[in-house]
């Protein structure tokens, strides 16, 4: 019975998740890993998880818990959680908002194409959240390659922090903390690493280029 | 194990190609995005098969760009990165081949740093995710394999790979022992990424080993039928 009343006080943080809340209070991060924990212990003994709110037993299903699992993972690791329907229209203030640009910016992704279009009446324009979330994505990723990229033209931070050793640690802070940032961080390096012999690579084989065309 | 050719494109041949989201397609496997432009299905039919082709254009120290012809007027080079084995579609125009030419000459055809870092970033999305969920699934597989030894313990780890691990106790009560860990990737994408991906799973399942006690390749995993296709076998000799 004690697991039920945990669980119930861990659905009620995950009620104000799903209501778009973000608090930096660390009983409520506690709770969120707890739950999360919690979820991924009844997922690897295979137990589908049952969540209890007042009198009633809820089993979880596939979906439902894939859904929590990522918001879950998300807050605990100190993310923002607002939940749309992928098929919400957003205005393109709220698009601008979304994506951290202006709103002529958006205007002009919407003429270029790279925002498509989802509604249009008169002057006025709608846009899809999914395809808006696209783009969000789509600039981190960027700014993670664009930042992989200037590590690996630095070649003086290089191979630090990537060798079996440095790996070897990282597993085993991460096996005491739970935390897998060090491992991240030597992937990365190992990452750049390779990325910068690729580059020198096709720099190697570009230079000293004499434009002969043959063909056969 | 033989990796898996990538086919690639370039940020350049992307704007070349004047694809309306092209952006959202920087560092993508081209398979996902074939239908949107004939070049990119034809680099997907021919390259993925043969990464060189008929037509091409030899540089002064051995480089080849190789042509490809997609529906008329479009024409595109590819260059096949020998070490990484990925082929990269490097330009694309409508017939014009000077720029090909002009680009070789200013030595921004070939793909450039940030182009490779696409592909690691595009790799990398999923990678917190796996990593936690490996360091929990691992940490039962090898306490299953302890209590059961001479027994192989096998699961997909993180949704993605599958792990054996077999205990082959060497005396008594000893901790002294054999631990084999069979690693299969299953998943389409089995790159230059893989290797460390071996070494994460062997220090997953055993971050007490030191890299002296670990035979990184050529061995046999002891269960009945062997070593598995697009298996890499690695054993620790645990002291």
């Amino acid at each position: 019975m004690a697991e039920e009343v945990e669980m119930t006080r861990w659905v009620e943080s995950i009620g104000q998740i799903v209501a778009g809340f973000h608090s930096g209070a660390e009983e409520d991060r506690d709770a969120v890993v707890g739950f999360r924990d919690a979820l991924m212990h009844a997922l690897a003994s295979g137990v589908a998880p049952h969540v209890v709110v007042g009198d009633v037993d809820v089993e979880l299903g596939e979906s439902m818990t894939d859904m929590i699992m990522t918001t879950v993972a998300a807050v605990s690791a100190g993310g923002r959680v607002t939940l749309v329907e992928a098929e919400q229209l957003m205005s393109p203030e709220e698009a601008a908002q979304a994506i951290g640009v202006s709103r002529p910016t958006i205007y002009q992704m919407l003429d270029d194409g790279e925002l498509p279009t989802a509604w249009v009446h008169g002057s006025r324009r709608k846009i899809r959240a999914e395809d808006v979330l696209a783009v969000v994505e789509l600039e981190r990723r960027m700014e993670r390659a664009d930042a992989l990229a200037a590590d690996a033209m630095q070649p003086s931070m290089l191979p630090l922090g990537s060798g079996f050793e440095d790996m070897r640690e990282a597993v085993l802070k991460a096996r005491a903390t739970g935390e897998v940032a060090g491992i991240s961080n030597v992937m990365r390096a190992r990452a750049a690493d390779r990325v910068r012999r690729a580059a020198e690579r096709a720099s190697a084989a570009q230079k000293g280029h004499r434009p002969a065309t043959s063909s056969n | 194990m033989p990796a898996k050719r990538r086919l690639a494109v370039t940020r350049r041949a992307l704007e070349d190609l004047k694809l309306p989201t092209g952006r959202k397609l920087i560092g993508a496997d081209p398979e996902t995005f074939r239908e949107k432009h004939s070049l990119i299905d034809k680099l997907v039919h021919l390259r993925s098969q043969d990464p060189t082709g008929q037509e091409h254009t030899q540089g002064a120290n051995g480089v080849a760009i190789y042509n490809l012809h997609g529906q008329n007027p479009w024409r595109g080079v590819t260059w096949h990165d020998q070490e990484a084995d990925i082929v990269w579609l490097c330009a694309a125009s409508d017939h014009d081949y000077g720029l090909f030419l002009d680009r070789l000459t200013n030595q921004t055809l070939l793909p450039e740093a940030a182009d490779y870092a696409d592909l690691e970033s595009w790799d990398a999305k999923q990678q917190p995710e796996f990593f936690e969920l490996a360091l929990e699934e691992t940490a039962e597989l090898l306490a299953e394999a302890e209590a059961n030894p001479g027994v192989e313990v096998r699961r997909v780890i993180a949704d993605e790979v599958w792990v054996g691990v077999q205990v082959e106790r060497l005396g008594g009560e000893d901790t002294a022992a054999d631990v084999y860990i069979g690693i299969q990737y299953p998943r389409a994408r089995v790159h230059e990424i893989e290797g460390d991906f071996t070494e994460l799973m062997v220090l997953l399942c055993c971050p007490e080993a030191l890299d002296e006690d670990i035979d990184w390749g050529g061995q046999d995993f002891p269960r009945v039928g062997g070593t598995n296709v697009n298996e890499v076998v690695v054993r620790w000799r645990r002291p």
